[in-house]
C-alpha cells in the first residue's frame, strides 16, 4: 500500500506502519473469531437439543398415530359372527420412526408400540367386543402390518404379525 | 488507505524525491496521524455491521425455533385417545352390542344398565377414564375424564311400549290393522260358542289355521317392515271381546351418544 522504499525508514517509523496495519488485522480476527463461535454455537444448540428434540416430538407424534391405526385396523378386522370365521386385513403404517425400526406387540388384549427411544411409545386396547377372545402376536415395522382373524362363533382370535 | 496512497504519490509526483524530505514528512505527520485514527476507526467499522449480522442470523435462528415450535404445538395431538372414544362409540352402537337393539339403535332398557356392565360388555374400557353420555343424560364416568376427546354419535333409543287393542268385527268385515307396526302380536281368541275361527291371515298369509277352531293365545311374528292388517276367518260372528290383539310397538327418539376418552 505506501512505499517504504519512497520513504526514509527512520522518518516514518516502524511503529506508525504496525499502528497502521493491527487494526484491520484485530477487527478481522475478531471478525473471524465471532463468526466461528456464533456458528458453533447455533450448530450446537440446533444439532444437540433443539433438532433431536424436534426428532422425538416428531417420533412421539408419529408412534401415537401407528398406534392408533394399528387399533383401528385390529378393530375393523373383526368379521362379523359365523360359525367359522377367517378374516385378515391389512394396513400401512410407517416403516421407521425417528430413524428406528419399531414393533408393535399385543399382549393381554393391548396392543404395545415399542421403539428404542424412550420416549416414543405407548399402548392402547382396541374396543373388541367379547367375544374376541385373545389379541396376540407381534409385528416388526420392517413388514406389512397384518391382523388376522380366525374361530368360529363362540370365540375369535386375533393375531397380529406380517406373516399371512 | 488510499487516503495515504494519494498523499503519498501526490507528495512523490509534485515534489522530487529526496530534496525536501523533512517538509514533506512534517506536512504528512498531522495528515498520518487523522489517518491513522480514521483508519484504525475505519478498520473497527467492519465490526459494528458485523455484529448486526451476528444478531440478524441469532435472532432469525431463533424466530425460526419459535415458529418450528408454534407448529410442533399446533400439532399436537392425541390420536389414541380419539381413536379409543371412536372405537368404543363404534362398538356401543354395533348390531351385536349388547346395548343395541339393530345397528344404531339403543334399547333404552339396557342403556341404564350399561353402568353396571360396563365393564363385562366392554371388556377393553377397563382402566380407561372414559364419560358416556346420552343426551344430557351421564349413563357411565369411570375415571376422571376432564377434557379428552368426545366421539358423538347419532343413535335412535328405542322404548317399548305395550298396547292392546280389542277390535270390533262386523258380519262382513272381519280384518283389523296394527296402527303401529311391531315385530310380533299377540293374538289371544276367545269365540263364543258357536264360532269357530279356523283362519288368521296377516296380509293375506296364512299365519294360523285349525279347522277344529283356534282358542287360546298365539304369538304371530310380523315384518317390521310393513303394516300388519290382520284377518280372522271364521264360521259365524266374533263380537266385541273375542280377539284381542296385544303388540309392542317401539317409539323411537333420536340422541346423541357421546364418548369421552382421556387417556
Amino acid at each position: 500500500m505506501s512505499r517504504p522504499s519512497a520513504r526514509p525508514s527512520e522518518t516514518i517509523g516502524r511503529g506508525w506502519l504496525d499502528d497502521r496495519a493491527v487494526a484491520p488485522a484485530v477487527g478481522k480476527t475478531l471478525e473471524i473469531g465471532i463468526g466461528v463461535v456464533v456458528l458453533a454455537l447455533l450448530a450446537t444448540t440446533l444439532y444437540g437439543s433443539v433438532i433431536p428434540g424436534y426428532r422425538t416430538a416428531a417420533g412421539a407424534e408419529l408412534g401415537d398415530r401407528a398406534l392408533a391405526r394399528a387399533v383401528e385396523t385390529t378393530e375393523s378386522a373383526l368379521p362379523p359372527e359365523g360359525v367359522s370365521v377367517t378374516a385378515s386385513r391389512t394396513a400401512s403404517l410407517p416403516t421407521t420412526i425417528r430413524g428406528a425400526t419399531y414393533g408393535i406387540e399385543a399382549k393381554s388384549m393391548r396392543l404395545e408400540l415399542r421403539h428404542p427411544h424412550p420416549r416414543i411409545g405407548g399402548s392402547a386396547s382396541p374396543a373388541v367386543p367379547a367375544r374376541v377372545l385373545d389379541i396376540r402376536g407381534s409385528w416388526r415395522s420392517t413388514d406389512p402390518f397384518r391382523v388376522t382373524v380366525a374361530g368360529n362363533h363362540s370365540g375369535v382370535t386375533m393375531t397380529i404379525g406380517g406373516d399371512t | 488507505m488510499t487516503t495515504t496512497d494519494r498523499t503519498g504519490s501526490r507528495g512523490s509526483t509534485t515534489k522530487s524525491r529526496g530534496t525536501d524530505s523533512t517538509t514533506q514528512s512534517e506536512r504528512i505527520r498531522p495528515d498520518s496521524r487523522r489517518d491513522s485514527e480514521s483508519t484504525s476507526s475505519r478498520g473497527q467499522a467492519n465490526l459494528p455491521a458485523f455484529a448486526i449480522a451476528v444478531l440478524v442470523v441469532t435472532s432469525t435462528a431463533t424466530l425460526a425455533l419459535l415458529v418450528a415450535d408454534g407448529a410442533f404445538v399446533a400439532a399436537d395431538r392425541e390420536p389414541i385417545e380419539r381413536q379409543q372414544a371412536a372405537g368404543f362409540a363404534a362398538a356401543m352402537v354395533d348390531a351385536e352390542s349388547p346395548l343395541t337393539l339393530r345397528a344404531n339403535v339403543l334399547n333404552s332398557t339396557r342403556v341404564t344398565s350399561l353402568d353396571g356392565s360396563l365393564d363385562s360388555w366392554f371388556p377393553a374400557a377397563a382402566g380407561v377414564d372414559i364419560r358416556v353420555t346420552l343426551g344430557d343424560r351421564v349413563l357411565v364416568e369411570r375415571g376422571t375424564p376432564s377434557g379428552g376427546t368426545t366421539i358423538r354419535r347419532l343413535v335412535l333409543v328405542s322404548t317399548p311400549d305395550r298396547r292392546t287393542i280389542e277390535p270390533v268385527f262386523s258380519s262382513s268385515e272381519t280384518a283389523v290393522t296394527l296402527p303401529r307396526r311391531a315385530d310380533s302380536v299377540v293374538v289371544s281368541i276367545t269365540p263364543p260358542d258357536g264360532t269357530l275361527v279356523t283362519t288368521v291371515r296377516v296380509n293375506e298369509r296364512v299365519v294360523l289355521h285349525d279347522p277344529a277352531g283356534l282358542a287360546g293365545t298365539y304369538t304371530v311374528a310380523l315384518s317390521r317392515f310393513e303394516t300388519a292388517s290382520l284377518r280372522f276367518e271364521t264360521t259365524g260372528t266374533l263380537p266385541a271381546g273375542s280377539v284381542r290383539l296385544s303388540y309392542r310397538p317401539t317409539a323411537t327418539r333420536k340422541a346423541v351418544l357421546g364418548v369421552t376418552v382421556d387417556a
